[in-house]
């Protein structure tokens, strides 16, 4: 368990009411496993469709498309809002700023923000690749196209044709 | 960054407002192909599309016409900026009184144009300062948002042009609210700019920003040139075969409309013949110069308080006389309310005897009034100064008002009191068909009681000026000659305008009348109050004339009636201006005209014999211009009543219909948009109620068509309503119909299923970010 065990063996307490609480093994491309409740693990749109197929659950599930480093952090974020409950307004204003505080620190590190963004494409978690996206977003609003290629290292590679027809484009707007 | 995998560059593209997708699409290659492939710039997003239909029914706020989804980006966040924002907003009450792309004006305690897609918001900055006639609590003007679409005043003056148009909309004021320029980051998130940090609250119990001022949101063409950052680029929409949109220019102007007749008003114009590359089109407006009424001398050499006592009998003499002279044309019998033998047969008087009562009468009058004067009467000689014409006017109404409950209890009173009827009203009464010059004919001591001691009553309370006094008598006098007048003539301006007229005196002369009617000279409301009232109608008498009847009042009619006054109210929005004046409100016909698109159209509804916000005959004219000729040209007319679908198919589609949300439904709304099933019920209930009726008479269920507005951009489209139940879009063309969805609010239960939509406006959101 990388992170929030307490928590989350708190949480799996809760769980053991439900008939169909159990742990889920992830394991990262490095071979390095992480246990985390059911409840967290569905945040995954991907994995939650593979345990209601009633496929590997004992097996665990490997995740050859991410690191470690990234995982530890995806399943910081499961872990915060499937094992949360989110009903009442304080509950909702938590998540809100654990959301918050999560993308702050991610900001910092653009690599490790792509990283994450991509993990949660790929595990399809909605919540976090929403935050996350619309972080990336935030920094491309209200740039010229300049500054955006500045801010993502982008090469300009349009071909004249593309120039001409922006230069059309522009009249016309 | 540079590889980022294409379903990920996709969910951030798509979080960026069409501006930075402008700017994103010139990035580089792959990320122009991004935004292209998936056709990122969402039409939808900018002012071209209708994302649905703001309607406002009676005595409930606004609801939301709208497909399911698109509720969060209006009906939400109109919610969440109205609680967030402060506590003026009553929930129940807020209203959109007016929308004008993606804008709408909120309507409350104040005024605010909210932007609900950037949840921006900005209080009205006030009115400008009233004109001394017509302060804004009597005349509170009305306020429209509407465009100012002409070239960006970097290129031309400030205002267009002001020409003077037909009709009685008016406009006495406008205020350049803001510009919008799409290929421009612009002004309207103030906050934003200030604050990089500052990020798009994405959680949905965020709080929206703070609000910009009024001030931040109204730019100032100058200043905002400095600051104005790079241009970028906006590629066209390429949509099917669509144009391009080029909004470009849009400057809001504020207009505040006074009510029609001020004379300050300045007037808005169609400048058709202004060359323009823009998709909306309406005109300028300008203030119109400042003319107040200057009250002149009366040019004659006597006082005032002179020309207040013989004006009036002149004037008496002088009206009766020209009924005299119209009595004598044989012509004129066809409108005579008694024919003229009647004249001799009833009346026990000679007109020799009258017209001698009448100058006794009025010779007392006179002694009496310069008395008056001489005890009240200004010795210090200096003039009175003529208050302001709404001052006169309120003077005017006081003392109609005093003069009509004097005389309607006095009047009753002789005709109660058998002692006063039988040695002083009864001479009045000897003239059962009345004739002009016997409008006087009165005992002497009821002259003194009813019109001497009645006019000095009214001319002491409403503190009128002895000047303005002149007209009042003089008017009173016209009065009370036309209802002995025994004509009912066609165009008599005093028969239109007051319920109290000669025939509805004439039915006080009459002995079945006798006590009934007491009321004279202007209103009939004393005989309403206390009963006393009998309604007249006018008939057709056999051999030639009309004749005054009694008839009983049917209390259909007369609601019918007070809900035509009450619901003759004008609106103009974006997209629709329904111009529903006095004229048209007679002719019970509505018309709308339509500010997008370049094009004027009017519906037209031919009387139906229903509701009045009914019609069967949907008629859709359109404003050609061609040869700088301006005709109406008639496009489309079909029986609409007729073409919407039986209520009984509105069950099956109701699962992809729009749905009513409320901005301001009490308790919580989001259950009503989730659940549907109120609906259904509704639907069901309704059904069965119908056809139950249907037995009883088919007839009854014509539908009550309404018309919600035009499609701002489509010019084939029009949404019809069928009052209160379902909404929907019609083309022109094809006659092709498609239900909307429910339109009935859900605290109208069906006994209201004639309820109203008062007003309504085709939301088309704009995001400019």
């Amino acid at each position: 368990m990388a992170t929030g065990s307490g928590a989350a063996a708190a949480a799996a307490d809760a769980e053991e009411k439900e008939s169909g609480s159990r742990m889920i093994t992830l394991t990262s491309n490095e071979g390095k496993a992480f246990v985390v409740t059911e409840a967290s693990a569905r945040q995954s749109a991907t994995i939650r469709s593979m345990v209601d197929d009633g496929g590997c659950v004992d097996k665990g599930f490997p995740l050859p498309n991410v690191d470690s480093k990234t995982l530890a952090r995806v399943i910081q974020y499961c872990d915060e809002h499937g094992n949360k409950e989110a009903h009442t307004v304080d509950e909702r204003a938590a998540l809100a700023k654990f959301d918050k505080d999560f993308i702050a620190e991610l900001d910092a590190d653009k690599a490790f923000l792509y990283d994450v963004t991509m993990a949660a494409n790929y595990l399809h978690i909605q919540g976090l690749f929403a935050l996350t996206t619309q972080c990336i977003a935030d920094t491309i609003k209200g740039k010229t196209p300049e500054e955006i290629r500045t801010a993502f290292g982008i090469e300009y590679d349009l071909t004249a044709q593309d120039e001409e027809e922006i230069k059309e484009e522009d009249t016309h707007a | 960054m540079e590889d980022l995998p294409d379903d990920l560059l996709l969910g951030v593209l798509r979080r960026l407002p069409p501006i930075s997708l402008a700017a994103s699409r010139v990035v580089c290659s792959a990320w122009r192909a991004a935004v292209d492939a998936n056709r990122l710039l969402r039409a939808d997003l900018l002012p071209l599309s209708v994302a649905g239909i703001a309607v406002n029914p009676l005595s409930l706020g606004s609801r939301f016409l709208c497909r399911p989804n698109a509720a969060s980006t209006i009906a939400d966040d109109l919610d969440d900026i109205c609680n967030t924002s402060r506590g003026i907003f009553n929930r129940f009450d807020f209203r959109v009184s007016d929308h004008c792309n993606g804008l709408f004006l909120v309507d409350d305690d104040v005024q605010h144009v909210v932007n609900p897609v950037t949840r921006l918001w900005a209080p009205l900055p006030g009115y400008p300062p009233p004109h001394p006639c017509y302060p804004h609590k009597l005349f509170p003007p009305t306020i429209c948002l509407v465009y100012d679409p002409g070239p960006a005043p970097q290129t031309q003056g400030p205002l267009p042009r002001c020409r003077r148009a037909k009709g009685n909309f008016r406009i006495d004021m406008c205020l350049l609210l803001f510009q919008a320029r799409i290929t421009e980051k612009r002004h309207m998130c103030p906050v934003r700019r200030t604050n990089p940090d500052h990020t798009l609250p994405f959680a949905t119990n965020a709080r929206p920003p703070p609000l910009p001022t009024f001030s931040s949101l109204v730019s100032s063409p100058r200043s905002d040139r400095r600051r104005r950052p790079p241009k970028l680029s906006i590629p066209p929409l390429r949509r099917g075969h669509q144009p391009p949109p080029r909004i470009q220019f849009q400057h809001l102007l504020l207009l505040l409309r006074r009510r029609p007749g001020d004379p300050r008003c300045a007037v808005v114009s169609p400048s058709l013949s202004r060359p323009s590359r823009l998709d909306v089109r309406c005109g300028g407006a300008c203030f119109a110069p400042e003319d107040r009424w200057v009250g002149g001398g009366m040019g004659i050499g006597a006082s005032d308080e002179l020309l207040g006592t013989f004006v009036p009998i002149a004037v008496y003499w002088l009206y009766s006389g020209l009924y005299l002279a119209l009595d004598g044309v044989e012509r004129l019998d066809v409108y005579r309310l008694h024919p003229r033998e009647e004249e001799a047969a009833k009346n026990v008087v000679s007109r020799g005897t009258v017209v001698r009562g009448v100058l006794v009468q009025q010779a007392f009058q006179v002694a009496v009034s310069l008395t008056l004067f001489a005890v009240i009467g200004d010795e210090s000689g200096i003039e009175q100064k003529q208050p302001s014409a709404l001052v006169i006017l309120l003077q005017f109404a006081i003392a109609m008002f005093v003069m009509d409950t004097w005389q309607y209890f006095m009047h009753r009173y002789m005709h109660i009191n058998k002692f006063l009827y039988k040695h002083i009203h009864s001479k009045h009464h000897t003239l059962v068909v009345p004739y002009s010059f016997g409008a006087l004919y009165n005992h002497p001591l009821e002259g003194l009681i009813l019109d001497t001691i009645g006019g000095a009553l009214s001319f002491l309370v409403s503190g009128m000026t002895p000047r303005t006094s002149i007209f009042f008598f003089s008017f009173a006098t016209i009065k009370t000659v036309d209802d002995h007048c025994g004509l009912w003539l066609p165009g008599n301006i005093l028969h239109a305008l007051f319920n109290n007229n000669s025939a509805y005196h004439d039915i006080h002369h009459q002995l079945y009348g006798n006590k009934y009617n007491f009321s004279q000279p202007f209103f009939v409301m004393w005989d309403k109050i206390l009963g006393t009232y009998m309604p007249y109608s006018i008939e057709h008498r056999k051999g030639g004339g009309f004749e005054s009847r009694p008839v009983k009042l049917n209390i259909a009619e007369q609601t019918k009636t007070d809900y035509m006054q009450h619901s003759g109210v004008g609106t103009i929005g974006e997209g629709q201006r329904s111009i529903q004046h006095f004229e048209a409100l007679l002719k019970r016909r509505q018309e709308w005209i339509s500010l997008s698109n370049g094009t004027y159209r009017v519906i037209q509804s031919e009387p139906s014999m229903s509701l009045r916000y009914s019609f069967d005959h949907l008629m859709v004219w359109f404003l050609s211009e061609s040869h700088g000729q301006m005709k109406w040209v008639l496009k489309h007319r079909s029986r609409i009543a007729s073409l919407l679908p039986r209520r009984t198919t509105y069950e099956e589609q109701s699962g992809e219909s729009w749905i009513l949300h409320g901005a301001n439904y009490q308790g919580d709304f989001h259950a009503d948009a989730d659940d549907v099933s109120w609906m259904f019920n509704l639907e069901w209930q309704m059904d069965s109620y119908d056809d139950d009726d249907d037995h009883h008479e088919n007839k009854r269920h014509a539908k009550y068509v309404t018309f919600l507005g035009f499609h701002p951009f489509d010019e084939e489209v029009v949404f019809p309503g069928e009052t209160f139940r379902r909404g929907f879009a019609y083309n022109l063309n094809n006659s092709e119909i498609q239900d909307l969805g429910n339109l009935c609010p859900k605290f109208y239960d069906r006994t209201y299923h004639q309820a109203l939509i008062q007003t309504s406006f085709v939301y088309t959101p704009c995001w400019l970010d």
